[in-house]
């Protein structure tokens, strides 16, 4: 019975499965692609080499953290081609600062080596600093650029929420990446589905359009296509889930924290874009979390030492998003008593 | 047992329908049966009711009103009829097409409306269908005799709107070809997909729930079909007839079957309503997540489906001229049933709005609903659904067809209204800040609505081109009973005027009991009086309540992960405040010295020392000393604080690290000086080869759904849903493939 139940990690079904879970969450690096500055013995890399242009701060870029050997591309199935030509020309175009280099484009059949049954080496998370947040949604904008969605798709929106004491202050609302994902429970087709680095993941190509998860989501962090004006046709090539772009007329949309991003050694696009440094992304792993300021904090210290919290924890959900308090802000603030609701 | 002749018949049905072609007709006959010898005309006993008291007028009567719509020329009416509503279904596949091309968006769906009048067509048609199919199977179980008139159009109508129903799912998904994922990909633990397995199930239930009492039927018109009908169509009707005679053997085996369906229908569609609500109780939305969901959404659907019965009978008993057969004592028992099941939704409906209207996070659906903007819906709801039909049963003088009618057509209106009600402002309302979502309805999705009701009359009366409009052997077998046969139009005249009125005013707790006593020599209708019959019936009736349970049980298993304790996190054995891990810009002035030792074989924590100061010029003793380790994570900065140590009287610092992965890793020492500007740095490297221990994937332990218990929950489910598959199925290819050897014994 269990290929009836829920893969939480992996899907079971091998044929789909290779075709979208099958982006690597580490780059293989075969070829020695890493900067000549660094040791590259083991051909895997923590991240791949940003060239930073002769910045000073190369030199630490540089100064990769490798892994020998260790769950290099957990996920990495063959037959990934042409997700990874796509996912790769993303990543190039999209780099902050700089352009990945070409070497470490790794196709297919290096991928497959890698041992799909290893644990993964990253558990993505991220923190909100409220006490940094001044409500400017630079992280929407940045993000509907990258993913080329409309006005109306906030993957990460900015509510304005209301203080104990009156006093209105934005509040930032990615996915939650939960562990524990309503909308991965309800998803009749299991195009809803958790990787092994614990982010959350629609399918598209699978999604049939029935928007239980949307009715699921306490979070209200889903976004259906629901006009074909803004959605590009539909070529039938593979869509990487890790970077639905574009978006697919009737089926349904989230944050994705950018994993391809993360994987890349580069930061998401709303942590990049925004200019006060108030969103970390952070590795629960390797306990690191670094923010656009580049404020670089041992994660698990950064969380305790400022009393974060999760938003709605009493939903059981175990988000992977902390929000870190300031200045008397309330995160229960009673959204139901909206006095604009009767009149608008 | 006694064949019949069927030149006989045919005079009787050619005088019924003023059609002639005799001879062709025996002709037939003779190769059918083998008989047909031109013998004594005997009172046609096809069907033969083996030992119902055949009373001829009756069967004549009977038989000429069922088929009168099969055997007249259509008329222009009828025509007219069949053209409009087609003409409004094609719109509405034109809107369909429209929506396909350009979104659900131009159905007027958004982000904060993202169910809305599809999902509420699916429930209100299966819950319209799930009131015919039961009416028909309680009051078939419970062997009221009057009901003969009605069964056929009851199940007519389940039939045709479980159909409707079902089709709007493909309106509702944003990727309708995509549907058969829930069968190639099934994720058990969602709701949907029992949905799915539910309204399946009970689809084909209804299907077989309407086709075998349709068999003896089936066989009638077959030997009542003239040549003027083509061989075609009197094979097919042979065919499906499969050998019915009507013998003592053949209708035992046929009950039967008939009582096993009418047995499991009842829990199918308590389950497919249970599941359909489901679809929205297991989520977390203010206004859904509530246990009162499963009953309230099977209640909506009896009242709704009992008004749509007493609807579609004044409906047909106008136009296919069923006066005599279905009279005003059929509409206020219906009524009567109509206003209880309306009692008990309007408490349904008070007691979901009192419990959560009290919590003050789940006030803000009620207050739009009873006062704000759906207010209007909600009002219209209770006067038209509530208010109306209770005191047009209450009042005597509007206890009549008409009245009973207007009741009917203000329930299945308004009941749709509620469910619109039900469903849109938990789904506009903000969960996190912000405003309410709004939902226009757009031609698009009228459209597409009104094609989904126009589709019933339409399919019910293109079928009933084909079978008869009433079970004419199961009211052939109920005999003029009562005041059937008297009740001319004149005495429903007299009846509406109030001069005859006692009759009518039944009970509806006298209804059980008011069937006519069985005359002598009739066989009673209900199989529950047989030992073996009750045995089935029992273990039938013990599967499905279990099923019941076990599907409420498994999808609430499957909404509820039970959550873990988290495990201890990860322990940084770190004192110091955050660090700003900026560069200094002070030039070092203290030498410092890195160093990284493995102080124990086999264990991935290492030592970093640092030496401060020299001999000849020492630090006190106290500086602290902070340590970092470089990353490049995030295109980060690099340099992540790990911990501080202060330097001992030697000048040295020493601070153990767990490193937290493998690989070359650089580590930085800082000796901070005045004014947190930075008094001297030195940095180290060092591999790290062994994986290091216990590496935190959470501090949440995932649980999935469905493991432990819920995973027996989904073996049983199913396979007593293969068990209903195999008794609904098993049903049918019984009587399929028994009757005809029955016929020839």
């Amino acid at each position: 019975m269990s290929w009836l139940i829920d893969p939480h990690l992996h899907d079971p079904d091998g044929s789909e499965g290779s075709t979208v879970l099958s982006v690597p969450v580490l780059d293989t690096n075969p070829g020695g692609s890493c900067s000549s500055g660094s040791s590259c013995s083991s051909g895997t890399c923590l991240v791949p080499d940003v060239d930073e242009g002769g910045d000073a701060s190369s030199v630490s870029r540089r100064s990769f953290l490798r892994l020998l050997g260790i769950g290099a591309g957990t996920a990495a199935v063959a037959g990934a081609g042409a997700e990874l030509l796509t996912y790769r020309a993303y990543a190039a175009g999209t780099a902050n600062n700089g352009t990945t280099k070409g070497g470490s484009v790794s196709g297919g059949a290096a991928a497959s080596m890698a041992d799909p049954s290893a644990p993964a080496t990253h558990q993505w998370a991220m923190v909100i600093d409220l006490r940094s947040c001044n409500g400017c949604k630079s992280c929407t904008a940045a993000c509907q650029k990258a993913h080329s969605l409309t006005q109306d798709q906030r993957w990460i929106d900015v509510f304005t929420l209301t203080s104990s004491t009156g006093k209105e202050f934005p509040f930032p609302r990615p996915c939650m990446q939960c562990e524990n994902p309503p909308c991965l429970h309800v998803c009749p087709v299991h195009a809803t589905y958790r990787q092994d680095q614990g982010v959350v993941l629609v399918n598209e190509t699978r999604c049939i359009g029935c928007r239980m998860c949307m009715a699921a989501c306490p979070y209200e962090a889903r976004y259906f296509n629901w006009n074909s004006g803004t959605t590009y046709p539909d070529t039938g090539m593979p869509q990487d889930a890790q970077f639905p772009v574009p978006q697919r007329l009737g089926t349904v949309g989230k944050c994705t924290f950018c994993v391809g991003n993360l994987n890349n050694g580069l930061m998401s696009e709303c942590a990049a874009g925004c200019p006060m440094g108030a969103i970390y992304n952070a590795d629960i792993i390797t306990d690191v979390a670094v923010n656009s300021m580049g404020n670089t904090v041992k994660l698990s210290k950064f969380l305790d030492d400022n009393d974060a919290v999760t938003f709605k924890p009493e939903q059981n959900t175990h988000p992977r998003v902390w929000y870190i308090l300031g200045h008397g802000q309330d995160l229960d603030a009673d959204v139901s008593q909206d006095t604009t609701s009767s009149s608008s | 047992m006694t064949e019949t002749t069927e030149n006989g018949r045919a005079m009787d049905d050619g005088q019924a329908s003023g059609r002639t072609g005799t001879s062709g007709y025996a002709e037939a006959t003779v190769s059918d049966t083998g008989m047909g010898n031109g013998g004594p005309v005997i009172v046609p006993d096809l069907g033969d009711h083996g030992g119902h008291n055949a009373n001829p007028e009756w069967s004549k009567a009977v038989r000429a009103a069922a088929m009168r719509p099969m055997q007249e020329k259509p008329s222009t009416l009828w025509k007219a009829g069949i053209g409009v509503l087609t003409l409004v279904v094609l719109a509405g596949v034109a809107a369909w097409i429209y929506q396909l091309k350009h979104g659900l968006g131009s159905a007027g769906y958004n982000d904060q409306a993202f169910w809305a009048v599809y999902i509420v067509d699916v429930i209100a048609f299966i819950g319209v269908s799930y009131g015919g199919a039961v009416i028909s199977a309680i009051l078939r179980l419970t062997g009221q005799s009057w009901r003969a008139p009605l069964t056929r159009l009851a199940e007519g109508m389940a039939l045709v709107t479980v159909v409707i129903g079902g089709a709007f799912i493909f309106p509702h998904l944003g990727r309708p070809e995509r549907f058969l994922n829930i069968v190639a990909y099934p994720n058990m633990s969602s709701p949907l997909v029992w949905d799915f397995l539910a309204i399946a199930t009970y689809t084909v239930a209804t299907i077989i729930f309407f086709y075998l009492p349709l068999i003896p039927d089936l066989a009638i018109v077959q030997r009542t079909l003239g040549s003027a009908d083509g061989g075609i169509r009197r094979a097919a009707y042979r065919f499906l007839s499969f050998g019915w005679l009507g013998n003592a053997r053949q209708r035992r085996l046929l009950h039967g079957a008939m009582t096993i369906v009418a047995l499991l229908i009842v829990p199918l569609a308590v389950s497919v309503h249970s599941v359909l609500s489901w679809a929205f109780a297991v989520t977390s939305r203010p206004g859904w997540m509530e246990t009162v969901f499963p009953p309230y959404f099977v209640v909506a659907a009896l009242y709704s489906g009992t008004a749509l019965v007493v609807v579609t009978a004044a409906a047909f008993r106008k136009g296919y001229r069923l006066q005599r057969f279905i009279t005003e004592r059929h509409f206020v028992r219906l009524g009567y049933l109509m206003a209880a099941l309306g009692l008990v939704y309007a408490y349904l409906t008070f007691a979901d709005l009192i419990s959560e209207g009290y919590t003050g996070i789940t006030a803000g659906w009620i207050r739009e609903t009873v006062v704000g903007r759906w207010a209007p819906a909600f009002w219209i709801y209770v006067l038209f659904g509530e208010i109306l039909p209770i005191v047009l049963v209450a009042v005597r003088k509007t206890r009549n067809v008409t009245g009973m009618t207007v009741a009917g057509v203000g329930v299945v209106i308004s009941l749709w209204i509620k469910r619109i009600v039900i469903v849109l402002p938990p789904v506009a309302q903000p969960l996190v800040a912000g405003k309410w979502g709004t939902y226009h309805f757009t031609w698009v999705s009228i459209t597409i609505t009104l094609a989904g009701v126009a589709a019933i009359p339409l399919l019910m009366m293109l079928l009933f081109r084909f079978v008869p409009v009433m079970s004419i052997d199961e009211m052939e077998e109920a005999g003029p009973i009562g005041s059937f046969e008297q009740v001319s139009t004149e005495t429903e005249k007299a009846i509406a005027d109030g001069t005859v009125g006692a009759e009518v005013k039944v009970p509806v707790g006298a209804m059980a009991t008011s069937g006519a006593p069985a005359p002598a020599g009739r066989r009673p209708l209900t199989w529950l009086r047989r030992p073996r019959g009750a045995t089935t019936a029992v273990v039938v009736a013990a599967v499905a309540v279990g099923l019941v349970a076990l599907v409420g049980g498994g999808a609430k298993a499957a909404g509820a992960a039970t959550p873990a304790q988290p495990a201890a996190s990860q322990s940084a054995a770190v004192q110091s405040a955050m660090a700003s891990a900026a560069a200094s810009q002070a030039a070092p002035s203290t030498p410092v010295a890195l160093a990284v030792t493995q102080p124990q074989a086999g264990k991935s924590a290492l030592d970093l020392t640092a030496t401060v100061g020299t001999p000849s010029a020492p630090v006190p003793s106290g500086t602290p000393v902070t340590f970092y380790v470089m990353v490049n994570e995030f295109n980060g900065s690099g340099q992540m604080q790990i911990g501080q140590a202060a330097t001992t009287t030697s000048g040295v610092a020493q601070f153990v690290y767990e490193p937290t992965w493998t690989g070359e890793e650089q580590f930085v020492a800082q000796v901070a000086g005045p004014g947190g500007s930075v008094a001297g740095t030195a940095s180290a490297s060092y591999k790290v080869t062994i994986d290091p221990p216990g590496l935190p994937k959470s501090v949440y332990e995932y649980q999935r759904p469905l493991t432990t218990t819920g995973h027996w929950v989904v073996t049983t489910l199913l396979t007593i849903v293969a068990i209903v598959w195999i008794l609904l199925l098993g049903s049918l290819f019984l009587v399929v493939l028994r009757m005809p050897k029955l016929g020839r014994q």
